[in-house]
């Protein structure tokens, strides 16, 4: 595997199309749905995507192999995402924790408000719509599954914030999918940043 | 204990991460209270559910303009030289510097037929050899304060490439030194000195033109994409 993957970061450092088309169909799901979560709106996971993908294009004479392509561009996709997360927070002041302002705590029902029958897409539109603070933390340990640990190094916080972030994610994610049965349909991910 | 007081561990209880102690407390307390039950179920049909989230495919315009950018920025035929060909040209450097250095020593040990001879860089330049020593290192030097910087541009494996055809050049330029300390009037010495000092010129001066080509690539690839293909 380990052979192969030098063997394809040869032919794109050699100017091989074919292969780096290779390597984008091999990764480019996986990347394009961890982006998509994390960031929220398709045209931003596409306008990421195109950029992890350009990183790597450049960047492919660094890689020695001593983990596979697909690790390697997953830690490139996610600290790129991280940056524009970052400057999308100081552009808009969007408070990681602005659930502590909002009405996302949890309702007190004495019953569980997520209905069974909620869909995938559901789950997805009301990721979109978490904050992106605690939307990150969840998507990180949550969907990728990584422990609070590994989440809050990649974060840049303590353990302990991971967990809260994670905590409020759900709450607020419980919030919305209990709206999905009684109320109006969710609003849908916002648009592209461009 | 209230039941806000149970949320901040019901993270960690659904997680399964949760102390014995802790599981035991909250088992009893969950016994009793609807609410946090509740609560429980749902965190963990969310967490459940998003663990099996599918995969999702990139539109494709992604691709087509990644195509379209990384067409415009293949590697030059330098670039791509040095990295699609890296371990051959390692390899081949390295023959070639030993052969190189091979010779030196052979030339150093014993004197070869005239005709083989390379021409005194001292006779071509028709200057004193300590004043065209001087011009070399100097040159050198101010050569290599210019790579110290300028290599940080350059992936690590160039560098291993540069790295080692350097030390070959210096180690020839260290036994003509001493062959030179030894026998000082030896023009077979002397004119090594010369041929070593000139291939270290080059290659720094060929790090430096790799510099700017990786450069002038790197910034061909980081241009905006096509507005058309977004």
């Amino acid at each position: 595997m380990k052979g192969g993957d030098l063997e394809l970061a040869r032919r794109c450092r050699q100017g091989d199309a074919d292969a780096f088309e290779e390597l984008y169909r091999a990764h480019a799901g996986r990347l394009y749905s961890l982006l998509l979560r994390m960031a929220g709106s398709a045209q931003e996971a596409e306008d990421l995507l195109q950029d992890v993908f350009l990183n790597a294009h450049r960047k492919l004479g660094g890689f020695r192999g001593e983990s596979s392509l697909g690790t390697w561009l997953y830690r490139m996709a996610v600290n790129h995402c991280l940056d524009f997360l970052r400057g999308r927070h100081a552009r808009n002041s969007k408070a990681t924790a602005s659930l502590d302002d909002d009405d996302a705590v949890e309702p007190a029902a004495a019953m569980p408000v997520v209905p069974t029958a909620v869909s995938r897409i559901d789950l997805e539109r009301a990721i979109a719509q978490l904050p992106d603070g605690c939307r990150t933390a969840f998507v990180l340990h949550d969907v990728e599954g990584f422990e609070h640990h590994e989440v809050a190094e990649m974060l840049g916080v303590s353990e302990g914030t991971s967990k809260s972030q994670v905590h409020k994610a759900r709450l607020k994610l419980r919030k919305l999918l209990g709206a999905v049965a009684i109320g109006p349909a969710m609003e849908r991910p916002s648009a592209g940043r461009r | 204990m209230t039941c806000q007081a149970y949320d901040e561990r019901i993270g960690d209880y659904v997680d399964g991460t949760l102390a014995a102690g802790d599981v035991a407390r909250l088992d009893a307390h969950l016994g009793a209270c609807a609410r946090c039950q509740a609560m429980v179920a749902d965190l963990r049909a969310i967490r459940s559910m998003a663990r099996s989230l599918d995969s999702h495919v990139p539109p494709p315009q992604v691709w087509r303009a990644l195509a379209e950018a990384t067409r415009s920025s293949r590697p030059s035929p330098l670039r791509a030289w040095l990295f699609g060909w890296q371990p051959v040209a390692a390899t081949a450097m390295i023959a070639v510097m030993a052969t190189a250095l091979s010779w030196v020593g052979g030339r150093l040990a014993t004197d070869g037929p005239p005709s083989s001879r390379i021409e005194s860089s001292a006779a071509l330049f028709d200057v004193p050899h300590d004043a065209a020593e001087a011009h070399y290192v100097s040159a050198i030097a101010s050569l290599e304060a210019l790579t110290s910087v300028e290599r940080a541009t350059l992936e690590p494996q160039m560098v291993d490439v540069l790295d080692t055809g350097m030390t070959i050049i210096d180690t020839a330029i260290d036994q003509s030194r001493a062959a030179l300390e030894m026998e000082p009037d030896s023009q077979i010495a002397q004119d090594s000195l010369f041929q070593a000092l000139r291939n270290k010129v080059a290659l720094l001066q060929g790090t430096l033109t790799l510099v700017d080509e990786v450069r002038r690539s790197d910034q061909d690839s980081t241009g905006p994409l096509p507005e058309d293909t977004r």
